[in-house]
This record gives C-alpha cells, sequence and structure tokens, in this order.
C-alpha cells in the first residue's frame, strides 16, 4: 500500500441480475481499486447487496459515479465519505452527491 | 432530481398463436423501429436466422463479423438509434467484439446479438461456445442471457431503451439456442425503468453564467456529446449569439461549420496550434459533451493552466474523472444551454469576450492557418482530402480509417454536420473505415459517403468490397497508400530514433487490382496533376470506386504535441513542412 492510497468502504446495492455483482467487481479493479474484502449478502427480493473495502489513490466518490452508471446497480453508499471531495458543485450548485455522514447520490446512472 | 420512473407490472398474456424464441425476437426488433441488420450466420444462431427469412427485415451479410459490427456502430452514429448486428456463438461472437467496443468508447447506440450454445451445454467446453457475456463485460452498457422465451420481447425493448438513453452505448443480448427455438404463448413483461435525464441544475447554472458573464478570455470545447443528443442547433445559436471562440474534439468536428470565422479548428495532439494555444491562455474553459481525453489534453497537469472549468455532460461519472471543474452541469446539454442564454438574458449578464482576446484568437487563426504549398513531387494527402470535402457544395460523409490520413481528414476536410464525419474516435480501431461507410449509406442513401483509408487500415477489412458489390451499396474509397503503417513509422522516427520496426508495407498487393477483382471500378494516381481527375472520376454518377493514392512515405503529420508534454509544445510549427525538418533532426 503506498502512501496515496487509501481505503475506502462502499455499500452497494444491486439488482439481483445475472453477472450484477461481476459487473461491480470488476469495474472497481477496471477503475484503479483494489479489493481488500467483498461480502455478498442472499438475496431479497429482487436486490442483492455488496459490501466491498477498496483501496486505491483516485477519488471514492468518481467510483460511487462510475458503479452507479452500471444498469444493476441500483444506488451506492460511502460510509463516512468525505463530502469535500465534491467540491465541483460549489458555488451554490445543489446537486452535490455528499449529503453528510453517508453520501449517497440522487443522481442516477445513463 | 428523481431520474427513475420503477414501474412494476408483472403481467401474463395469452397471445394469439404460440412462436418460438427466434420469432419473438424478430417481432421485437421491428417494434424497436429495426429496419436494417448486419451480421453472420451460424450454428447456434441458425433458427434466428430462419426467422429472419420473409420477416421484411433487411440483413446485410458482411464477410467478417468485425465488418458487420463497425456496419452496425456508424449506422448507429447516423440514425441515432440502434445499430444491430448479430454473431453466430464463438468465434462469430468474439470478432463483434472490436465493433462493440467500439461503440462503448464513442457512445454509439448498438444492439449486437449472439446466438449460445444451449443452455444445458453451457459452461460444458461446447462446440463453439465462449463465454461472450463475460467477454465484452468491459465494453458493454449493459448485456443480457436470454433464459425465459416470454420475456424476449419486453427484454428487447429494455435493451433498445438502455442503448439509446441518456449516454448511449452498446447493449449485447447473448441468445441460447434452445431459447431461441422453444416456443409459447406467453409474453411477460419484466420490471421496467426508465432512465429521465436530470434538469439542468439551477445553481449550476446561475454560476456558470456569472463566470461566463465576468470572464476576459473564455472559449468553448464542443465534445462528441453535442451531436450524440443532437444539441447541435442550439450549440451554434449559443456561440455565435456571444461570438465566443471554439474549438472541438476530433468526434465533434462539424457542430461549428469548420469554415465559420471564430472556429478556431480541432484541439490536442494533432490538433490546430491555434485551438491549443487558445486552450492554453483562456481564463474560463466550457466543455460541452466532452471527456478530457488524454489526446485531446496532452499533459493533464499542465491543461489549460490558467482557466477556471465549467463542464457540462449527461454523464455524472465524467465529472472530475480528469479535470475537476470549478461548475459541473449534469445533463441534457441543450436544455442546459438554453438555460445559460435564459439566466444571462435575464440578468442582463451575457457572457463576455474581451477585444483583445477576440484579437488575439483571430490573429492566432491567421498565423496557424493551413498551408497547402508543401514542397516535393508527389501527391500532399491533405491538400487531396481538402478538395475532396469541397468537391461539391454539401460535404460527403466520410468515414475514416485510422492512423495518419485519419488525422489529415479531421485537419483539412470541411463539415457542416458532425454527421458528416464518422472517426474511431476512443478506441481508434484500424479497418473501421470501409464497413463505417456501408453502414453509413445504408442509414443515408441520399448521401454521397466516401471511405477514405490508409493502406494498413484497408487490409483489416477489405474483405467488405464484397459486402459493396453485392447489395450495390454506393460507396466511394479513397486510398491513401504510403507503403507504410504510416502513424507508426512518424513515431519511431521521432521517438525511437528511426529504427523501424514492422512498419513497411513496400510489398502491398496492386490495390486496385484487388477491387476491381471485387467488381469495383479502379484507378491510380501518384502525381498531383491527377488530383482533380481522378476526384471527378471518383465522385462520378458510375457506381461504387476505389481511387488509390499514392503518396510519399516519409510524409508525417504535422503539428504534433509529444506525448507526455503540454498542449502548447508541439512539434512541425507552423505547419507542413516549413519547420519539420528543424524537430526530426532535434530528435534524432
Amino acid at each position: 500500500m503506498n502512501d496515496s492510497d487509501r481505503k475506502h468502504a462502499l455499500n452497494i446495492q444491486l439488482r439481483a441480475a445475472e453477472g450484477a455483482v461481476l459487473r461491480a467487481l470488476g469495474l472497481i479493479e477496471r477503475r484503479g481499486f483494489r479489493l481488500e474484502t467483498v461480502h455478498a449478502a442472499e438475496p431479497q427480493g429482487d436486490g442483492q447487496s455488496l459490501a466491498v473495502t477498496v483501496i486505491g489513490e483516485r477519488p471514492a466518490d468518481l467510483l460511487r459515479r462510475q458503479l452507479e452508471r452500471l444498469h444493476d446497480v441500483l444506488w451506492v453508499e460511502l460510509p463516512g465519505a468525505d463530502t469535500a471531495s465534491a467540491d465541483w458543485t460549489a458555488r451554490g450548485a445543489t446537486n452535490t452527491p455528499g449529503t453528510g455522514a453517508v453520501a449517497r447520490s440522487a443522481a442516477r446512472r445513463n | 432530481m428523481s431520474l427513475l420512473q420503477e414501474e412494476h407490472e408483472q403481467r401474463t398474456e395469452a397471445t394469439a398463436a404460440p412462436r418460438n424464441g427466434s420469432q419473438l425476437m424478430i417481432e421485437a426488433l421491428k417494434r424497436n423501429g429495426v429496419q436494417h441488420i448486419f451480421g453472420y450466420p451460424g450454428g447456434a444462431i441458425m433458427p434466428l436466422y430462419d426467422a429472419l427469412v420473409d420477416s421484411g427485415l433487411t440483413h446485410f451479410l458482411c464477410r467478417h463479423e468485425q465488418g458487420a459490427s463497425f456496419a452496425a456502430d456508424a449506422y448507429g452514429r447516423v440514425t441515432r438509434r440502434p445499430g444491430v448486428c448479430m454473431a453466430t456463438s464463438g468465434p462469430g461472437a468474439t470478432n463483434l467484439v472490436t465493433g462493440i467496443a467500439n461503440a462503448f468508447m464513442d457512445s454509439v447506440p448498438m444492439v449486437a446479438i449472439t446466438g449460445q450454445v444451449p443452455s444445458p451445454l453451457q459452461g460444458t467446453d461446447a462446440f463453439q461456445e465462449v463465454d461472450i457475456f463475460g467477454i465484452t463485460l468491459p465494453v458493454v452498457k449493459h448485456s443480457y442471457i436470454v433464459r425465459d422465451v416470454a420475456e424476449i420481447g419486453a427484454l428487447v425493448d429494455e435493451a433498445f431503451h438502455v442503448a439509446t438513453s441518456g449516454r448511449p452505448g452498446p447493449v449485447l443480448i447473448d441468445f441460447p439456442k434452445d431459447i431461441s427455438v422453444q416456443m409459447t404463448e406467453e409474453v411477460r413483461a419484466r420490471p421496467r425503468e426508465t432512465f429521465t435525464a436530470p434538469e439542468p441544475d439551477a445553481a449550476a447554472i446561475r454560476a456558470a453564467a456569472d463566470m461566463l458573464a465576468t470572464a476576459r478570455r473564455p472559449l468553448v470545447i464542443g465534445g462528441g456529446g453535442i451531436a450524440i443528443s443532437d444539441s447541435v442547433e442550439v450549440f451554434r445559436r449559443f456561440i455565435r449569439r456571444y461570438q465566443l471562440p471554439v474549438t472541438t474534439t476530433l468526434k465533434a468536428m462539424g457542430v461549428i461549420p469548420t469554415d465559420e470565422e471564430g472556429f478556431l479548428g480541432m484541439l490536442g495532439m494533432h490538433g490546430n496550434e491555434a485551438a491549443n494555444h487558445a486552450v492554453q491562455n483562456c481564463d474560463v474553459l466550457m466543455v460541452v459533451g466532452g471527456r478530457f481525453d488524454d489526446r485531446v489534453t496532452g499533459k493533464l497537469s499542465h491543461f489549460a493552466p490558467t482557466a477556471r472549468v465549467i463542464h457540462m455532460d449527461i454523464d455524472p461519472a465524467e465529472v472530475a474523472k480528469l479535470r475537476r471543474p470549478d461548475i459541473a452541469i449534469v445533463g441534457e446539454l441543450a436544455p442546459a444551454l438554453e438555460a445559460l442564454e435564459r439566466h444571462a438574458d435575464e440578468r442582463g449578464a451575457a457572457p463576455r469576450v474581451s477585444e483583445s482576446w477576440h484579437r488575439q484568437c483571430t490573429a492566432w487563426q491567421k498565423e496557424f492557418a493551413w498551408r497547402y504549398d508543401a514542397p516535393g513531387e508527389g501527391i500532399y494527402a491533405p491538400k487531396l482530402l481538402r478538395d475532396l470535402s469541397r468537391h461539391s457544395d454539401e460535404p460527403p460523409v466520410i468515414a475514416c480509417d485510422v492512423g495518419q490520413h485519419q488525422m489529415w481528414v479531421a485537419q483539412h476536410c470541411r463539415f457542416t454536420d458532425p454527421l458528416q464525419h464518422l472517426t474511431s474516435g476512443g478506441l481508434g480501431a484500424m479497418g473501421y473505415g470501409l464497413p463505417a461507410a456501408i453502414g453509413a449509406k445504408v442509414a443515408r442513401p441520399e448521401a454521397t459517403v466516401v471511405a477514405v483509408s490508409g493502406d494498413g487500415s484497408f487490409m483489416m477489412n477489405v474483405q467488405e468490397l464484397a459486402t459493396i458489390k453485392r447489395y450495390g451499396i454506393d460507396v466511394r474509397i479513397v486510398l491513401i497508400d504510403n507503403s507504410m503503417l504510416g502513424m507508426v513509422r512518424q513515431w519511431q522516427k521521432l521517438f525511437f530514433g528511426g529504427k523501424y520496426s514492422e512498419v513497411d508495407l513496400s510489398d502491398n498487393p496492386d490495390f486496385a487490382k484487388v477491387a476491381e477483382a471485387f467488381g469495383l471500378r479502379a484507378r491510380t494516381i501518384e502525381r498531383p496533376d491527377q488530383v482533380a481527375g481522378g476526384l471527378d472520376w471518383l465522385l462520378s454518377p458510375d457506381g461504387p470506386a476505389l481511387l488509390h493514392v499514392k503518396i510519399d512515405p516519409e510524409e508525417n503529420v504535422w503539428p504534433l504535441v509529444p506525448p507526455g508534454s503540454a498542449n502548447h509544445q508541439m512539434m512541425g510549427t507552423g505547419q507542413g513542412k516549413r519547420s519539420k525538418g528543424q524537430w526530426e533532426g532535434l530528435m534524432e
């Protein structure tokens, strides 16, 4: 682990669909993060939740938005995230993803 | 900002008569407006090809699945509806992958259908089995394996919605053979989710309008998203109304007519120096539907060093991926631009361009205008391409391959509409040009469509000449032949000490004879005095033809931002051959 690397926890809510877990985990590695722990919960109805910890130097908030672009990802939480990472919405913009201790996006995938 | 509306309808309907999965697939494609399909049959997809007969859909048999996927990509770009390609399992499916990746990188709507071995055989290393779902995970917007015959209609509807909504992209449907022959009377819906674009955020619009109103040296970069979202007219109005200096990315060439005053040309690695100087010196940079690609920015930490950045894009995941903007406006581009205009009107605070900045941009434009007085005996390809695009009042649709000629097309051709320029931007896939021209011509039969290729690229999908001949697709081909992998040779010359490695193509076949063997008209030219006549001949109303243009093997693309350099550190400054010797000397 380099000095610049940071550990992040993410809660990922998935649609319980074929390939959904692979899609999310594959994206995390492709986008420059190492997976440290993975816990997939038993599917509940149409959904399944995935708790991961990742290590990387890129912003976790960017990873969150990249995950949320996946069709099978319903939302992503960054427990304890520093909302300052979203300072590009400064100057009064209200589409700030972070809303406190739990940064959860209102914006959705394309 | 609720962007999703979820409806859960689980209904089962009895249909008029039992049909098999393939018939349901064809029906669903037609319901989604599909008229044309590019593909290649094989074992696992035979039931779908069976249902295709007498379906009313027109299928184009390309001669390699990669050709089919590139044709579908171009069809999708031109129509803004998913281009459809299909192939069998195994090698058919893997041959589609490059085209799917191409569509993914350039945000092109596409639906790719692959046959798959029967469900009980999956995972047994069956004949022609590959996990195409797994192989394509990184390069699709979404993908499906059909598991339930009754859901096919709903699944296809969803695939088309996903491919076209928001930021478009390719969707793969893997279709196991047992499902494709299974009979059913049922039609089952799937939980339906509809994407709705976010409204442009009011506070971000206000902040952006204020930033533009207080700018002195503003600059706009038009990106590929403008054409994708059909925002060209609104973008032009915005630029013209405030007389904003504007440059574009490779994919956005034509969002402002390239002849228009104030258009600085393409920016980036092979951009016009006027554009690169403007970016490096502006104080407010508004990027509309672009994604700060490394070929655009050069050394990222040195890109637009004095600028505050406004980034407009439909995709929240592009914001602050590479350059952190000061203001991000996430949503559809046209409503956002209109909101900016409205806000400026209401507050009497229009975007400002200082007199001195306007003068400076004009001076750069003049200083770095392209020159065509190249020395040498041979044909100067940039001039030929310039003449090609000015042959008629309406510029042709140019489907480009990848390499030096691709950059010359972007630099020197005239475009009045971004859909006139089809190019493999993100993936940079050699072999794109010829099948892309086929897809474009099928989509727009009334347009003049020219494939511009190089001798390296052309051989990667040369088999598509047979597709052109078979269907009489009126594609014209300009083949720029330097008997080299020219762009690689140029980089070996500049950055590897002139040690050439596997770039010599001097034993190329006689391309005119090749084209004639496929039944096309063909002509070879090699002197400047043959260019005008050659273009007249090529563009005459006599059907598909290939103009084989031999040029100097040592010709380079100038100017050039060397890898790892900032955009103002361009080699070959002043364009053309004036100073290239100086740089080449330095690099050796």
